[in-house]
C-alpha cells in the first residue's frame, strides 16, 4: 500500500513541478509519464472484454439464466475481436460490425431516453413549489428558444433563451466551477498526502 | 377523468411522441432557423483562417451522441475543405476513425488528398494526459496514423509538431474532453478552442465561452442546422430540425397536461375532504 | 432497402426499441450483442494503441517503454486468484498522473480565469452574474453559525433561484438532446432502411 501511495505522490509531484519549473530533467520525466499513461490506459481498455468472457463463459458452462444470450455475446466478442485484430479496425470487414452493431445499437440505447424523458415530463415535472415552477418555466422557454417553432410563436424566444443561458445559468455554473475547483484541489492534496486512499482499496 | 389521464399507460405517451417526431419527416414544415451568437462566432473564426491553416478536429463522441454531433462534424468539415484548411482528425473516444471516414465521405466533392489536405490520427487513450502530451509533441504521442502509417511519412505533418503549430482545435465532445483542451492547450499554449457539443453539455460550457476560453460553440442538432445554414448547404440536421419543433411541442403539452391533471385532482380531493 | 449492414442495424434498432413495449428475449439478445461489440471494439483499439505507443518504441530501443507495459499487465492480475493487490500499482500511477495534470488546470482555468472573467466588464447583466455567483456560493456555505445562517437566508435563497434557472436551462437543452437521438433512429428506419422518406 505504501509503495503504491509513493507512486501516486512522486508521479503527481513530477507533473506539478513541470507546471511551475522549467527544468529539462523534470520536463523529460513529465513527458515519459504522460506517454506511459497512454499505454496504461490502453491496457485498461481490454479489462471489460476479459471480465465479460469470464462471467458469460461460466454462465454458458452451467447453462444458467439467460445463457443463450451469453453464448451469442461470446461469439460476437470473439469474432469481432479476431476481425479487428486480423484485418484492422479501418477494414471493410470490421466496418460491418461498426455500422451494423456498435453505431446503430449504441444510438438506440441512448435514443430510448427520449421515451423516459417524455414519460417524466408527464408524470414527474409538477410545479409544486416556487423552485420547481422556476425550473419548469425556464425549461419551457429554453425548449421554445431551441425549436424553430418557438420563433413563430414569439420572435423573442431565442433572445430570451440566449439571455437565460449567458446570464443566470452561466452564473450558477461558474459558481459551481469555482466550488468544484476548490473541492478538486482539496481532494488532490488529500490523495497526495496519503489521507485519501480509497482508490487503492482493491486488495483482498 | 383527471385520474384516468394521470394513470394513462406510458406506452401511449411513447406512441404520441413517436408520431410527433415522425410526422415532419413525411410532411416537412420547412421552418426557418435563426443563427445563434455562439454558432456565428465559431463560423466567423473559421472563416477568417487563411488557406493552409491547421485545424484539429477531435472526434470525441460515441454513437449515442452521433445524431447530434455527427452532422456538426460533416458541416464543419465541408467549411474547412472549402477554405483549403488542413485538417488533423483525432479522437479521445474510441469511435473517432469510423466517424472521420464517414464525415469525409459525406463532405462532398472537395476530393481532399490524404496526407496533404487531411490526416486521421485516430483514437488515442489516456484522456487529459494525451492532450498534454500531444501539445508538446504530436509525433511522439501518436507515432502512427489510424492505418498504422508512421506520422513522419505524412507530408502534411512535417510542420505540425506541437500545439503552437495548430490554429484551432474543435472538440466534438459528448463527454468532457473540452475541459482538457481548454486547460492544456488554450491556457498553456494559447491555442484557440472551439466546441461542437451535444445539447446536455452546452449549459456547463457557457462559463468558458463567456471567459473567452472557448471561441464559439454549437448546440446539438440545432447548432448543426445553424452551421449548415451558415455555409449555405442544408443537410441532415436542417431536415431533422422540423421534428425537434413537433417533439418539443409535445413534451410541453405533456408537462401542461400532467400539471393540469395533478392540480385538478388535488383540488377536487381537497373539496371532497372539506 | 439497403445492404446487409443496414438490415443488421434495423433489426438491432427494433430489438432495442421493443423494450419500450416490455422486457423481452429479443431485446435481451440485442443488448448482449451490443455489449459484446462495444467490449470487442475497446479491446481491438486497446491492442492497436499498445502496439503504437509501447511495442514500436520498444522495438526502436526505447527501453523505458517496458515500464507502462508491466504496469498495464498488472491490471490483469485481478483475474488470478489471490493476486488482486497488483492492480493497485497501475491505478496509483494513473491517479498520480491524473492529479498532476488536473490540479494546475483546475486552479487556472476553473478558478482564476473564471473569477477574472466575472469582473471583466460592468453592465446590468455582469452585476447580476456577480451577485448570482456570490449567492450560489453562499448557498453551499453550510457551516455558518446560527446568526450567520439568519444573515445568509436571503442571499442563499436567491442563489437557489439562480441554480433552478440553470437546471431549467439544462433540462430544456437535455430534452432537445434526447429528442435528437430518437429523431436520428427514426430517420435511419424511414430513410436508410425502408426508404419511404425522401
Amino acid at each position: 500500500m505504501r509503495f503504491a501511495q509513493a507512486i501516486t505522490l512522486v508521479f503527481a509531484l513530477i507533473l506539478l513541478m513541470q507546471f511551475f519549473l522549467e527544468v529539462p530533467a523534470i520536463e523529460t520525466a513529465g513527458g515519459h509519464l504522460t506517454s506511459w499513461n497512454i499505454v496504461i490506459a490502453a491496457f485498461a481498455m481490454g479489462l471489460a472484454a476479459f471480465n465479460l468472457i469470464r462471467i458469460h463463459l461460466k454462465r454458458v458452462q452451467l447453462k444458467r439464466g439467460n445463457w443463450i444470450s451469453s453464448a451469442i455475446l461470446l461469439i460476437v466478442l470473439v469474432v469481432q475481436t479476431f476481425v479487428g485484430l486480423y484485418f484492422g479496425d479501418n477494414s471493410a470487414q470490421y466496418k460491418v460490425f461498426f455500422d451494423g452493431i456498435i453505431s446503430p445499437l449504441g444510438a438506440t440505447m441512448y435514443a430510448m431516453l427520449a421515451f423516459w424523458i417524455a414519460s417524466a415530463a408527464f408524470r414527474a415535472f409538477k410545479a409544486r413549489t416556487l423552485d420547481a415552477t422556476i425550473l419548469l418555466c425556464v425549461g419551457i422557454i429554453v425548449m421554445l428558444g431551441n425549436a424553430p417553432i418557438g420563433e413563430i410563436i414569439w420572435s423573442q424566444f431565442p433572445a430570451l433563451r440566449s439571455w437565460l443561458m449567458t446570464v443566470p445559468a452561466m452564473a450558477a455554473v461558474r459558481a459551481l466551477y469555482i466550488g468544484a475547483a476548490i473541492g478538486g484541489i482539496a481532494v488532490g492534496v488529500r490523495v497526495l498526502l496519503g489521507i485519501e486512499r480509497g482508490h487503492l482499496g482493491g486488495g483482498e | 377523468m383527471l385520474e384516468k389521464i394521470q394513470k394513462m399507460d406510458q406506452r401511449i405517451i411513447y406512441l404520441v411522441l413517436l408520431i410527433a417526431l415522425s410526422f415532419p419527416m413525411f410532411r416537412p414544415l420547412g421552418l426557418p432557423v435563426s443563427i445563434g451568437q455562439t454558432s456565428q462566432d465559431l463560423y466567423d473564426f473559421i472563416d477568417q483562417l487563411d488557406p493552409g491553416s491547421v485545424v484539429v478536429l477531435s472526434i470525441d463522441y460515441s454513437p449515442g451522441a452521433a445524431a447530434q454531433i455527427h452532422p456538426q462534424t460533416i458541416a464543419i468539415t465541408k467549411h474547412l475543405l472549402s477554405k483549403k484548411i488542413k485538417i488533423v482528425y483525432m479522437g479521445l473516444v474510441q469511435y473517432a476513425s469510423q466517424f472521420t471516414t464517414d464525415a469525409i465521405a459525406k463532405a462532398g466533392d472537395y476530393n481532399p488528398v490524404y496526407g496533404q489536405d487531411y490526416v486521421d490520427l485516430g483514437f488515442k487513450p489516456g484522456e487529459e494526459a494525451t492532450v498534454s502530451a500531444m501539445s508538446k509533441d504530436i509525433h511522439a504521442t501518436f507515432v502512427t496514423d489510424s492505418d498504422g502509417t508512421a506520422i513522419a511519412e505524412l507530408p502534411m505533418m512535417a510542420d505540425i509538431k506541437t500545439a503552437s503549430d495548430i490554429d484551432l482545435v474543435i472538440a466534438f465532445d459528448s463527454g468532457g474532453t473540452r475541459h482538457w483542451y481548454v486547460g492544456q492547450m488554450q491556457a498553456l499554449y494559447g491555442t484557440p478552442v472551439g466546441c461542437a457539443l451535444n445539447s446536455v453539455n452546452v449549459t456547463n460550457t457557457m462559463p468558458y465561452y463567456d471567459a473567452g476560453q472557448v471561441i464559439g460553440l454549437l448546440n446539438g442538432l440545432r447548432g448543426a442546422a445553424e452551421y449548415e445554414a451558415l455555409i449555405g448547404d442544408p443537410g441532415e440536421a436542417t431536415i431533422n430540425l422540423d421534428s425537434i419543433s413537433s417533439g418539443h411541442l409535445v413534451i410541453i403539452l405533456f408537462i401542461l397536461f400532467g400539471n393540469i391533471a395533478y392540480f385538478g385532482l388535488r383540488n377536487s380531493n381537497k373539496r371532497k375532504e372539506a | 432497402m439497403g445492404s446487409i449492414t443496414t438490415w443488421m442495424a434495423a433489426i438491432g434498432t427494433l430489438g432495442l426499441l421493443s423494450f419500450a413495449w416490455k422486457d423481452n428475449k429479443f431485446y435481451s439478445i440485442c443488448e448482449h450483442i451490443y455489449v459484446a461489440s462495444g467490449a470487442a471494439h475497446a479491446l481491438v483499439l486497446g491492442v492497436k494503441n499498445i502496439k503504437a505507443n509501447a511495442i514500436i518504441p520498444l522495438a526502436e530501443g526505447k527501453l523505458l517503454a517496458i515500464i507502462p507495459i508491466v504496469l498495464g499487465l498488472m491490471f490483469y492480475a485481478r483475474f488470478i486468484p489471490g493476486q488482486m493487490r497488483w492492480t493497485r500499482y497501475p491505478i496509483a500511477a494513473t491517479v498520480g498522473i491524473g492529479f498532476g495534470q488536473s490540479l494546475p488546470r483546475l486552479a487556472s482555468t476553473n478558478f482564476v480565469s473564471q473569477i477574472r472573467a466575472t469582473f471583466k466588464v460592468w453592465s446590468f447583466n455582469s452585476v447580476l452574474v456577480i451577485v448570482g455567483i456570490i449567492c450560489v456560493i453562499l448557498f453551499f456555505y453550510f457551516s455558518a453559525s446560527k446568526r450567520g445562517q439568519r444573515f445568509l437566508q436571503y442571499p442563499s435563497r436567491f442563489g437557489r433561484i439562480i441554480m433552478m434557472m440553470a437546471f431549467g436551462a439544462l433540462f430544456g437543452n437535455t430534452v432537445m438532446g434526447r429528442l435528437s437521438l430518437m429523431i436520428g433512429r427514426l430517420s435511419f428506419l424511414f430513410r436508410d432502411w425502408l426508404g419511404i422518406v425522401g
